[in-house]
């Protein structure tokens, strides 16, 4: 870890060929291996939390939901039926 | 027989014996929901029976999201001032295996529509997206309003209309 880590460690352990593949590949690059290793998970830790968080509606589901915005939200008699049972629930 | 949905509790909720069936669902429970509701990524809210309280009948989880919309158009941009969309996210819904058939899952889905409304106004949250784990899920979901994100997609999402 270089000196711009507040000082947190992660150590893993891996295949020696993986860990030599890392090294090559941090050294075309030009980099330290943890610094190239660091870069690259916090890279796909991104990823994952996007994921995660983030949904997309296609063109069509776009449309609707723009058309449903202004509209008061009306359960189905099924959901309503859901609500008011869950609204019954014991506090 | 009187239910109840609260946040999990480790010291009051059984999570090691809850079953629904799904390992996944299982080892979540037992393994990931406490350290993902310390670490502020999702809360798993569980329905027990006041007659036996530890024992988890189901649970669900939420946590926040945002919704994009598809090629917006300009117009449409203005009517959304947030955008990504504030989302309320359900992400896993499972009831245990010997409690499954009295309508538990439908009063876990309950709860979360009802959440979802009584914080709309306040965090301007436009939305319930559930995620299904598979097409028979997915059409439990449909069977409610909510309607696919995509054509085949197991993320299903529920205007929450205007507060």
């Amino acid at each position: 870890m270089t000196a711009t880590t507040t000082g947190a460690r992660l150590d893993l352990r891996l295949d020696s060929r993986d860990k030599a593949r890392i090294a090559k590949a941090a050294a075309l690059r030009g980099m330290a291996v943890s610094a190239f290793v660091r870069d690259a998970v916090l890279r796909e830790a991104d990823t994952a939390i996007a994921a995660e968080a983030f949904v997309t509606l296609s063109a069509h589901e776009s449309r609707h939901f723009l058309a449903a915005l202004d509209e008061p939200f009306r359960p189905n008699d099924r959901l309503r039926q859901a609500m008011e049972d869950a609204a019954r629930l014991a506090d | 027989m009187a239910l109840r949905v609260a946040v999990l509790d480790g010291r009051l909720h059984d999570r090691a014996a809850f079953s629904c069936g799904i390992a996944a669902l299982d080892d979540y429970l037992r393994t990931r929901a406490s350290q993902h509701a310390r670490d502020g990524i999702a809360t798993t809210h569980v329905l027990t029976d006041d007659a036996a309280p530890a024992s988890i009948l189901g649970y669900c989880t939420l946590s926040a999201a945002q919704l994009l919309l598809h090629e917006l158009a300009e117009a449409d941009r203005a009517r959304l001032p947030t955008h990504p969309v504030p989302a309320m996210r359900m992400g896993r819904l499972a009831v245990a295996a010997a409690a499954q058939g009295q309508g538990h899952g439908q009063l876990l889905l309950g709860h979360a529509v009802n959440l979802a409304l009584s914080v709309r106004g306040t965090l301007g949250v436009r939305v319930l997206i559930v995620d299904a784990k598979d097409a028979r899920a997915a059409a439990f979901y449909r069977a409610y309003g909510f309607r696919p994100t995509a054509s085949t997609a197991l993320t299903l999402y529920l205007p929450l209309g205007r507060s």
